[in-house]
């Protein structure tokens, strides 16, 4: 075991879930800012760690921490990797997590209860960081439900609207998903006998495909609601336009996310001749969220229901990369997580803050906050760039990446559709933010204040991120395009 | 000796007859005995059997269970009954049915 | 060699794209540095452009490529190409840039947001140096929008003002359709032959290793870029709304830059596509057909800036006509329009803007005999109109004379008839605004706004362009020479004849209308033209139709869709899904009535249900 500290994953993942308890316990006495410090602190713990370890990943290829048998009746080993793929997810979870924890702060002035609220954020962040970190099936599976228990939490005692119903579909549906995620998981296990990733790529090859066949559907699907791909992408909407902003920028940028790590660890990584099959179906199915998402973005009036409808758009892209299984396609849809991460990170950060200020999230009821919020506005329209895919940002260099890739597979008419997708997107986009912050600034609208300081760091951090990721682009690829390649390896090897 | 299947059929209509009575009675202390009825059908039953086990011996292990199952019969008897009594005096009723509050 | 040549093809990109960056910090400092500074770094980006020509020329027309790896996972490199053609725009992108940077000194004094603005200015100086020095279609593809992106901010500059945001927008998302083309051609291009960069793309297209279909349809796509981005029929809409920025933003932006980008490129790929018969009558028919339809829309534009937007869509239709011809004469007819065109209509632009500082409004019936009161402006004026017209010895005689030649040796018939036309309308309008600004009575509509010159600031542009105008006309033998170009297109009797005969056609019905008064502009509006009148007016209903289709017809599909799509059926499937458990659970409450007979008469049904089933399985 190499890195820092020796158990630097284990520690990763431990650090915010030791922290939550004690984020409770003293909450009271320390109070909201001294709360929010120590989350965040406990979240830049494991941003670091996870950083250290990358040392290992660059020389070896992979780092593992084995801390031995878990459960021996079924063979349960307590393992964690990190490799490529999972140091490029891993640390964007951490980063933006970080930033998210800070945001709080400020946030969290106008809510109630943030004791409770900063111990939920703690258990969720553990749990999106042990899902990319996880090496065993059922450790994975455990985590990817410790990443829902929280949020359902959050989004139901902190959201807006209705959120106890918000909150409730959101965790039936991906608790639904995620039904069909263990199924697939005990099937695996009944066929191979072990439920250790690193072990299983090996062991699957002398299955029967039908049953192959099944266990990467019945996983698929799983994977798919949480990564909201049309038709399961239902509970996006709802649940990241009524969760409070912090959240939706982990929902948004961060923990549908760990569904296209799963793709890739699992359904690309473990059976590639059944996937290749499917491939241009799923790539169809790409295309169709993307335009849909676009489509419902563009009917939307309310700020934050947009923004979640824009997910779903870019989830479709993300997707359209993973399917066409060429290097550079999937190089673009890893980075594509990266900068959609970011950028959506940031777009929800200025839409809080919009919120903060004004109270208003209806976009039709807002105008002429550029001169009130100029640093908002500025990074409010980085952000709409970006993910619109506008050089110099680093949208635009993910997504010509995806599109390359696209062509590569030769699906020239299917990667058409996607390139005009952009379209829509810039449409929704600019007409957003010309709403609110272009024209004549409405009556009750005249004190309006920039967001305070403490929200502004962020959302400065997440802007310079997006803007160094397009221009210096080589510096994430060093991570994502060695992932990329080994999976495009397989395909091309099988 | 009469044959077995005489003291089988007395038990299962003494079996029937507690069973109706605890379906279709209302008073609580009709249920009660309609328990008791239930109680002395198993005991019938197993004294029967233990005599008819293998000719001419009785097999002691039958009445030792049938003495433990009338002591706690008696208890059971006892706590129902304070049961109903309590129930009385909260209802001012002996009917059961106002013992509802278990549903759904 | 200097020693500061090597850098200069990078330099001149970089130091505009840096010096942006640092405009808000200087700005921070003082206001009037920062206007300076962006002067000085404009002057020394041109500065390092003009330093590449000594270069070019010991090239005599060959291409140097260099190269720096940026991606080196996938083996991308960001490079530059030194060659005629790109640091000829490079130099008309930077001069003309440091002009009208000057120039915005005096007019954008009394305006807000000047840190955003002249940052928005030195980035698309950048970003424009940047399209013309690359060497690979992703480099010249990144540039590309970051133009686009700059448009869309300068034009959008008074975002207080509703309909400036509008047609920032309007401009970003019709050049983006193009863009979606590009990218499309460049990625397909890019799969077959395995590079971005224009030299290898050029080798392969030579070594036929690109089937024909293939190329045709690269090539028109790529073309399609091109449309976006130099407002060619059917996306021209967006220029004329351009015109809501500010005057300097449109005579950089929109007449002398960024619209040529499409022609450049074109150019670009001239070499790769000239052999493909598909583009070339796409390139050709769509440059004659923008520009005599725009043209006809100029006659009757009344705003003082629309005027010249429409005459830029139609002369930028004229140096894709040439292209389109597909011969070295075509090809260097249209190189030499783009400078003489660059020159005049930026000296125009920035006369209407002398105009509307001094008038205070952009409409022209508004005005009229501002002769008197500005005569430098009117001066350099006139020299615009007659070089834009086509009037000897001017430079616009010159390269449109080039573009009729080019046509006529080829023996096109339409497309000469259509730049025959286009000719005329030319002169038309082009006398009609001059006539309409500087020249009649003073228009009785005006108010006592206090008429004078402007500031030198903003007349020293005006009259070195206007000298630069008159002077570049005889630069065609050394621009040849320039470009390493052998065939010498020297003056032949029957183009000139044609180009005279289309000056005077045009030129005749303006004076007798607008200058004599002989004939009534009234007779235009109303009677027997009114309808054609009407139709030129709302430019053939283009913006009209858009609007119906995207503005009105997107949105309701949209919103059709979200209500009777995502909301009723895939929600409310969600939500049946849900209702479903519930019925079940609720049907079944009931039965748990809590009284003790219910009880016990179902453990009695139990009961007799398992016996039954024992029977059954013993065998009875």
């Amino acid at each position: 075991m190499a890195g820092i500290t020796g158990y630097d994953m284990l520690l990763a993942v431990l650090v915010p879930a030791v922290v939550a308890p004690v984020c409770f316990v003293a909450g009271r006495k320390i109070g909201r800012v001294g709360n929010g410090l120590l989350a965040t602190a406990a979240v830049a713990i494991s941003t670091l760690l996870l950083a250290g370890s990358s040392g290992t990943v660059f020389s070896a290829g992979r780092s593992v921490e084995n801390y031995g048998v878990w459960i021996g009746l079924f063979k349960l080993d307590a393992v964690f990797m990190q490799d490529f793929l999972s140091l490029t997810i891993s640390l964007l979870i951490a980063g933006v997590s970080t930033l998210a924890a800070f945001y709080s702060i400020a946030y969290m002035s106008h809510e109630h209860n943030q004791e409770m609220y900063f111990t939920a954020l703690l258990l969720f962040v553990s749990g999106m960081i042990g899902v990319v970190l996880s090496a065993n099936l059922i450790l994975f599976y455990l985590f990817w439900e410790l990443m829902l228990i929280p949020s359902y939490f959050l989004i139901a005692y902190w959201g807006t609207g209705r959120p106890r119903v918000v909150g409730f579909k959101y965790f039936m549906f991906t608790h639904a998903g995620a039904a069909s995620l263990i199924s697939g998981i005990l099937l695996t296990y009944s066929v191979t006998g072990t439920f250790n990733l690193l072990e299983l790529s090996n062991l699957l090859n002398n299955v029967a495909p039908g049953i192959l066949k099944a266990i990467m559907i019945l996983m698929f699907i799983g994977f798919a609601v949480k990564l909201a791909v049309f038709p399961v992408h239902t509970w996006l909407p709802d649940a990241h336009a009524e969760a409070p902003t912090p959240i939706s920028v982990l929902l948004s940028g961060v923990m549908i996310k760990t569904g296209a790590y799963a793709i890739v660890r699992m359904t690309l990584t473990l059976f590639p001749s059944e996937l290749a099959k499917i491939a241009y179906g799923l790539s169809v199915l790409a295309v169709i969220t993307m335009l849909w998402g676009g489509f419902m973005a563009f009917a939307q009036t309310d700020l934050k229901r947009m923004l979640a409808y824009s997910s779903v758009s870019q989830v479709g892209y993300i997707l359209f990369g993973l399917t066409s299984l060429t290097a550079l396609g999937l190089a673009g849809g890893l980075f594509n997580v990266i900068t959609h991460g970011v950028a959506k990170g940031l777009l929800f950060m200025c839409a809080g803050a919009i919120i903060y200020a004004t109270g208003i999230r209806d976009i039709n009821k807002l105008g002429g906050l550029a001169g009130k919020m100029p640093i908002t506005a500025v990074a409010t329209l980085c952000g709409a760039l970006s993910i619109a895919g506008t050089p110099p940002f680093g949208g635009f260099a993910s997504e010509w990446m995806i599109f390359a890739g696209g062509f590569a597979a030769h699906y020239t008419i299917l990667t058409s559709l996607a390139v005009a997708a952009t379209i829509v997107t810039a449409g929704y986009y600019l007409r957003m933010i010309k709403r609110v912050f272009f024209g004549e600034c409405p009556a009750n609208l005249n004190g309006t204040k920039e967001a305070p300081l403490s929200m502004l760091l962020p959302i400065s951090i997440l802007t310079f991120l997006t803007v160094a990721f397009g221009i210096f682009a080589y510096a994430p690829l060093q991570v994502i395009y060695p992932a990329a390649e080994a999976v495009a390896k397989i395909f091309t090897g099988a | 000796m009469i044959p077995l299947t005489y003291y089988l059929a007395s038990a299962l209509i003494l079996y029937i007859v507690g069973m109706y009575c605890l379906a279709a009675k209302r008073n609580m202390i009709k249920l009660i005995i309609g328990i008791e009825i239930l109680a002395n059908a198993a005991n019938l039953n197993f004294i029967a059997l233990s005599a008819y086990g293998k000719p001419g011996e009785v097999d002691p292990l039958g009445h030792a269970f049938v003495i433990m199952s009338i002591v706690i019969g008696a208890c059971v008897v006892a706590v129902a009954l304070t049961i109903a009594v309590h129930a009385y005096r909260h209802y001012k009723t002996l009917d059961v049915r106002e013992l509802r509050r278990l549903r759904w | 060699m200097l020693p500061y040549d090597e850098y200069a093809p990078w330099l001149v990109w970089l130091i505009p794209l840096v010096g942006s960056v640092l405009v808000p910090i200087v700005g921070a400092i003082n206001a009037k540095a920062r206007n300076w500074f962006a002067v000085l770094i404009s002057f020394i980006g041109a500065a390092y452009a003009i330093s590449m020509i000594p270069q070019v020329l010991t090239l005599r027309g060959e291409a140097r490529d260099l190269a720096v790896p940026w991606i080196p996972q996938i083996g991308l490199k960001a490079g530059v190409l030194l060659d005629p053609l790109s640091v000829f725009m490079a130099n008309v992108a930077s001069w003309i840039g440091s002009l009208i940077v000057l120039y915005s000194i005096g007019y954008m004094a009394h305006e807000e947001g000047l840190t955003r603005y002249y940052f928005f200015m030195l980035f698309f100086i950048g970003g424009m140096n940047g399209l013309v020095m690359a060497n690979n279609f992703l480099q010249l593809f990144i540039f590309w929008e970051i133009v686009g992106l700059c448009s869309y901010a300068l034009i959008g500059f008074w975002y207080k003002k509703d309909s400036a945001s509008r047609a920032g927008i309007k401009a970003f998302l019709v050049t983006k359709t193009g863009d979606i083309m590009l990218l499309v051609g460049i990625f397909i291009l890019f799969t077959t032959t395995g590079s971005f960069s224009f030299l290898d793309s050029k080798q392969a297209v030579e070594a036929g290793r690109i089937a024909l279909p293939l190329l045709a349809a690269v090539s028109v796509l790529i073309f399609g870029g091109a449309i976006g981005k130099s407002a060619q029929f059917p996306l021209q809409i967006w220029l004329p709304d351009a015109m809501e920025g500010p005057t300097t933003v449109s005579a950089l932006i929109h007449a002398a830059t960024m619209v040529k980008a499409g022609v450049y490129l074109t150019a670009r790929t001239f070499t790769l596509f000239a052999g493909v018969n598909e583009w070339l009558s796409t390139v050709i028919y769509i440059g004659g057909i923008t520009a005599l339809m725009t043209a006809t829309i100029a006659i009757v534009a009344v705003d003082i800036k629309r005027v010249l937007a429409y005459s830029t869509i139609s002369q930028l239709g004229l140096m894709i006509t040439a292209l389109g011809i597909g011969t070295q004469a075509g090809w260097f007819a249209s190189q030499f329009h783009v400078m003489s065109h660059a020159l005049f209509k930026a000296l125009l632009f920035l006369c209407a803007g002398s105009v509307m500082h001094a008038v205070g409004t952009t409409d022209m019936r508004e005005m009229g005999g501002l002769r008197r009161y500005m005569p430098i402006t009117f001066a350099t004026g006139a020299v615009g109109i007659f070089s834009l017209s086509g009037v000897p010895p001017f430079n616009g005689f010159w390269s449109k004379d080039l573009i009729v030649a080019a046509v006529y040796e080829e023996h096109m018939f339409i497309p000469l008839v259509l730049v025959f036309l286009t000719s005329l309308c030319t002169a038309a309008y082009g006398f009609r605004w001059l006539y309409m600004v500087f020249l009649g009575k003073e228009s009785r509509h005006r108010g006592s706004h206090h008429l004078h010159e402007s500031p030198y600031v903003m007349t020293i542009p005006l009259v070195i362009l206007a000298v630069a105008a008159v002077v570049s006309g005889f630069l065609e033998e050394p621009f040849l020479q320039y470009l390493g170009i052998e065939h010498g297109a020297g003056l032949e009797a029957v183009p000139v004849g044609l180009s005279l005969t289309a000056l005077v056609l045009g030129f005749v019905p303006a004076y007798l209308v607008y200058f004599r008064k002989s004939i009534s502009s009234a007779r235009f509006t109303t009677g027997a033209l009114a309808p054609v009148h009407k139709l030129l007016s709302e430019g053939y209903y283009f913006d009209r139709a858009y609007y119906a289709v995207f503005l009105d017809g997107f949105p309701r599909l949209c919103n059709w869709a979200y209500r009777w799509i995502e909301i009723t059926i895939i929600d409310r499937f969600n939500y049946a899904i849900a209702g479903t458990a519930q019925w079940f659970s609720q049907g079944l409450r009931p039965s748990h009535t809590g009284n003790l007979n219910v009880n016990m008469s179902a453990v009695l049904i139990g009961l007799a249900g398992f016996l039954i089933l024992a029977l059954f399985l013993i065998g009875w």
